[in-house]
């Protein structure tokens, strides 16, 4: 009664928040369970969310101007000589060799990569972690490596450390398959290489090789003069190398993430939506069927408020907000547990899956919060055309 | 058991005027099992087909520490001395061992356009004997010494430019397709094979990948085992044929497995949450009903049971539907993922999973508000409106 009083105040919009507050705290239990099912399918819906976002923003970083020159067929080197033939081809700007030490650290289930780039890295690829004096030091020391924050805290290193990559398919020239590198300095981790790596000198590596294997560059990455002719030109490199001793397969930075993420055969896009629709499906069918409860528990409630003057857009008013209240509450706690799961996901990541972390970002809590107020809309949409629908007599009665 | 029977026959009719509340359960309980098996279905694809493709009366033989066949290297001269080694069967005095070598070709993909990497595995004299699953379906067999390939059903189904007749683009110019060949299904029918010696000629490759032999008996293996060890400068690894392509698979399969885990016990916890809350009010609907039954002398047992078996009976009934819906989606779909081609499964055991993930939530959801069903207090129950 008291709160009915309350409803009589000056202010017109603040009756609807006590009776709002009764409505919601008339089955404490219920609300509780329905906010809790709305956080684990917000959990899973900013998770979801968070992980398309941030495939997409790999690929929208992804250049359509840079390309990867790789040996056409096998896992053989290319050799260094490329770098001359491809800086020769027409619409080529910038080109710099890449190779790997790909090995395990310890124990063969223990993988571990150094890169080996050459002193021009970042000409071509600019966002690289490192400094121009970086670099110099690299270039110094055939054995030093940087290690990415993330690889110096999987390895447990720290500078001044010996870092030994065992690669059975990296013979060295003094006959072992143990490349002894010592780490020089702890770099910064990069969103595009999610597992980390080490990196060292291109020229270190290949003159430590056997006879035989030297000279090699490994990998290529080409920057195209032209940003829109990135394709193009990859198919040109393609062209021009196809008869030669070494055939290429180019391709740009672009299409190799849209080959990684959609040309699985899987649209992991659709996935991910699918599933977080799944679970927004779910709370619908639970929140409208609370929400349907308690209005055919409160007919009688909602026929006095129409006799004592309340408007039927007032009552389904108050109706949605019901509705509401979990959706929104479920939403922006289920984004929090998101975001706290996104901050440990790399932790979770066994070494050498490149999986990156969800972007639980504001954009996705906007997003969230509006899907909730999308379900609670339509979870509130049946019981309110009940109530405009009420013949406020016959639900006095009680019948 | 006769009262357990007559509360739940009671339920199960009264569930007519609460059909949206356990509506709400059985939708729940599909989205988790739909959700999970469908994740799921991926995961058992890829571990049937390189389940399939091993065979516990083989081993296979890679260079040391290689932990891929692709990584492997092995010398020409250690092959004949790995081939005479103990524990290997022979057919009329000559070991059943053959070296082979593997490369991967660029194909497009179909159902994406974009190159995909495909396995071209070069066999020798003896491999097709050591692969008794093989089957030649149509066309001819590759012929030694010439540019021929055959390709396996499944990357026909993947891959474009892989009918009969169609030319590959390899290092030293184009390959004819001859022939089309099945391994039944298993993983290594996703690739082509041609002769060993004029596939590695043309990759100018100077080793091979790995030794495949055939075990003279089960306890074969520790036999070669030991006599490669007494020959350290063979500098290789032996391991069951079956077990290296179940080891292969593990880390992906661990992975994939964990997420669709992750994400269906995060919908599952919901799932709780939701039955819990429709358990819960179908017990105060039925307040006086069930004090009535309590005075008439019926146990708490039977209460209690009588609601669990009603959750249950929701979250299987959900779960099934689930299922099917991931069965009408998924199973048999094929995929070619990197260089793997397997099809989607939605096996038996995977619909078991399910129904014991709709057991659990049934359970968690059911049993507090049983428990709460049987501890009303019964005076002031019957006079519950």
């Amino acid at each position: 009664m008291r709160r009915q009083g309350r409803a009589h105040r000056k202010d017109p919009h603040m009756k609807y928040f006590p009776l709002l507050w009764a409505a919601l705290m008339r089955r404490k239990a219920r609300l509780l369970l329905t906010v809790m099912s709305a956080i684990m399918a917000f959990t899973l819906f900013g998770m979801m969310a968070g992980f398309k976002a941030s495939l997409d923003r790999e690929i929208g970083l992804a250049r359509a101007d840079r390309i990867f020159v790789m040996p056409r067929f096998g896992f053989e080197e290319l050799p260094e000589s490329l770098k001359q033939k491809l800086t020769a081809i027409p619409g080529v700007a910038k080109v710099t060799a890449q190779n790997t030490v790909e090995g395990y650290y310890c124990d063969p289930h223990n993988p571990a990569v150094a890169m080996a780039v050459d002193p021009d890295v970042r000409g071509v690829w600019p966002e690289l972690s490192v400094s121009a004096a970086q670099l110099a030091a690299l270039s110094q020391d055939q054995t030093a490596v940087f290690l990415t924050r993330g690889y110096a805290r999987r390895f447990d290193k720290k500078v001044g450390d010996m870092f030994p990559i065992k690669a059975p398919d990296r013979q060295r020239e003094d006959g072992g398959q143990t490349w002894a590198f010592h780490v020089i300095g702890i770099i910064n981790d990069m969103h595009t290489q999610p597992g980390g790596f080490a990196l060292t000198s291109l020229k270190g590596v290949d003159q430590a090789k056997a006879e035989s294997d030297r000279y090699k560059g490994g990998i290529f990455r080409v920057l195209a003069a032209d940003p829109r002719q990135g394709e193009a030109l990859a198919r040109r490199i393609d062209r021009n190398l196809a008869n030669s001793a070494t055939p290429t397969r180019s391709f740009t930075e672009k299409s190799a993430y849209q080959n990684a993420f959609a040309g699985s055969g899987i649209d992991i896009g659709f996935l991910i939506e699918s599933i977080a629709g799944a679970g927004l499906f779910m709370i619908l069918f639970l929140v409208g069927n609370s929400i349907a409860q308690s209005v055919r528990e409160r007919s009688v409630e909602f026929a006095v408020l129409k006799t004592i003057g309340f408007s039927d857009a007032g009552i389904i008013l108050l109706v949605a907000a019901e509705a509401m209240t979990p959706c929104l509450m479920g939403a922006a706690l289920g984004t929090g547990v998101a975001a706290g799961f996104a901050s440990i996901f790399p932790r979770l990541v066994p070494p050498g899956v490149g999986v990156p972390a969800p972007a639980v970002n504001p954009a996705v809590a906007v997003y969230a919060l509006a899907a909730a107020a999308l379900v609670a809309t339509l979870a509130a949409a049946i019981p309110a055309g009940r109530i405009a629908r009420t013949d406020i007599a016959t639900a006095l009665s009680g019948r | 058991m006769k009262q357990i029977l007559a509360i739940a026959g009671m339920n199960f009719k009264g569930l007519r005027s609460r059909s949206w509340p356990a509506l709400v359960v059985v939708t729940g309980m599909s989205c988790v099992v739909g959700v999970l098996l469908s994740m799921m279905s991926f995961t058992v694809g890829i571990v049937t087909a390189f389940a399939e493709a091993g065979d516990p009366g083989r081993a296979i033989i890679l260079s040391l520490s290689a932990q891929t066949e692709m990584q492997s290297g092995i010398a020409r001269a250690v092959f004949p001395m790995v081939a005479d080694a103990r524990g290997i069967a022979k057919d009329r005095g000559a070991p059943l061992a053959e070296a082979e070598a593997v490369v991967t070709v660029p194909m497009v993909n179909k159902a994406t356009r974009l190159d995909s990497m495909m396995v071209l595995r070069g066999l020798g004299p003896q491999s097709i004997r050591l692969r008794p699953k093989f089957r030649l379906l149509a066309g001819r067999m590759f012929m030694p010494g010439k540019r021929e390939l055959i390709v396996g059903h499944a990357a026909q189904g993947q891959f474009a430019g892989t009918a009969i007749g169609d030319k590959v683009p390899l290092p030293d110019g184009a390959w004819a397709i001859v022939g089309a060949f099945s391994m039944q299904g298993d993983i290594t029918e996703g690739s082509f094979f041609a002769d060993r010696d004029t596939m590695m000629a043309a990759n100018r490759k100077s080793t091979y990948n790995s030794v495949l032999v055939r075990l003279s008996s089960p306890a074969g293996l520790a036999a070669l085992k030991r006599a490669i060890a007494a020959n350290p400068a063979l500098r290789v690894d032996i391991e069951r044929d079956s077990d290296y392509y179940l080891r292969t698979t593990a880390n992906t399969s661990a992975f994939l497995r964990a997420i669709a885990t992750m994400v269906g016990a995060t919908m599952a916890i919901g799932a709780v949450f939701a039955a819990l809350n429709t358990m819960y009010g179908a017990v105060a609907s039925r307040t006086r009903e069930i004090a009535t039954l309590r005075a008439l002398g019926f146990g708490g047992t039977p209460v209690v049971l009588s609601v669990v078996v009603e959750a249950l009976a929701l979250c299987v009934t959900g779960a099934l539907i689930g299922a099917l819906i991931a069965w009408a989606l998924f199973d048999g779909n094929a995929k070619a993922v990197n260089s793997s081609v397997f099809v989607l499964r939605v096996s038996p055991g995977l619909v078991m999973t399910g129904l014991i993930w709709a057991l659990v939530v049934g359970l968690l959801g059911g049993l507090p508000p049983a428990i709460r069903a049987a501890r009303l207090p019964i005076a002031t129950a019957l006079r519950a409106t």
